[in-house]
């Protein structure tokens, strides 16, 4: 399929999409996350995603909090679902173009927007879709006109310390190791 | 750490690095021009590339 800008939302989401119950336990998300591989899971009321939840809400829920020391999993909170989920969840219309999905969540800083048809969940437009949806519709702008710059790097021998407070200072979730001297080489075959 | 890296020069076009990316399931591709690196290409770079 061509794909366009102005394409339908609907014709690039993924329909198969996970989703928990805002009476479910926070054990039963987490198996739930296990088992399909996935970070993030609307909470649904009926048929309609009244919010959302995520790894990172069952971390602040208060699980795995001795698992980066080698010690026994702290239990997960006696709470639903739906106690701890994030709402509203951010929808978007089967009919709405890629460029205005994009568009929220640009400006939402999300990366998925979660699709209802006439307030039932239909779909999901993840991050992975919008790649698709770029390298689809052949965009050549080059990548120095288009990123953020400049790049964070902490030296290959930083802490894990340094690095969340190098993270914390930009304002940034993610960071590059780098040696001071040595680059990431750029394959010949991908050199424009 | 993760290793997988997605690099490319600043040249390239966008089209390649979301091609790249996603083959790598990775969600940002680092730019290297004279072999330093010059930025990153995030989620939302990408997003900004498509929004209205």
């Amino acid at each position: 399929m061509r794909t366009h800008l102005s394409t339908p939302v609907s014709k690039l989401m993924v329909t198969d999409v996970a989703t928990v119950s805002t009476t479910d336990s926070l054990t039963e998300v987490e198996a739930l996350f296990d088992r399909r591989g996935c970070s993030i899971a609307p909470v649904m009321d009926g048929d309609r995603a009244i919010g959302v939840i995520s790894r990172t809400d069952l971390l602040r829920a208060g699980r795995r909090e001795a698992a980066g020391h080698g010690g026994a999993l702290a239990p997960l909170a006696a709470k639903r679902a739906g106690d701890i989920a994030t709402r509203p969840a951010v929808t978007a219309g089967p009919r709405e173009s890629v460029s205005e999905v994009a568009t929220t969540m640009l400006k939402r800083r999300i990366h998925r927007v979660f699709i209802q048809t006439e307030d039932k969940l239909t779909g999901v437009f993840s991050t992975q879709d919008l790649l698709y949806a770029i390298s689809a519709a052949r965009i050549t702008t080059p990548l120095r006109e288009v990123m953020s710059k400049p790049a964070f790097t902490v030296p290959l021998d930083a802490t894990i310390a340094h690095a969340t407070d190098r993270l914390a200072a930009a304002h940034v979730s993610g960071a590059r190791r780098c040696s001071p001297t040595r680059y990431p080489p750029i394959p010949r075959s991908r050199t424009p | 750490m993760n290793h997988a890296l997605v690099c490319l020069h600043g040249k390239a076009p966008l089209h390649r690095a979301a091609t790249l990316a996603s083959a790598a399931r990775a969600r940002r591709v680092l730019v290297i021009e004279d072999r330093r690196v010059a930025g990153v290409t995030t989620p939302h770079d990408f997003a900004r590339a498509l929004s209205v």
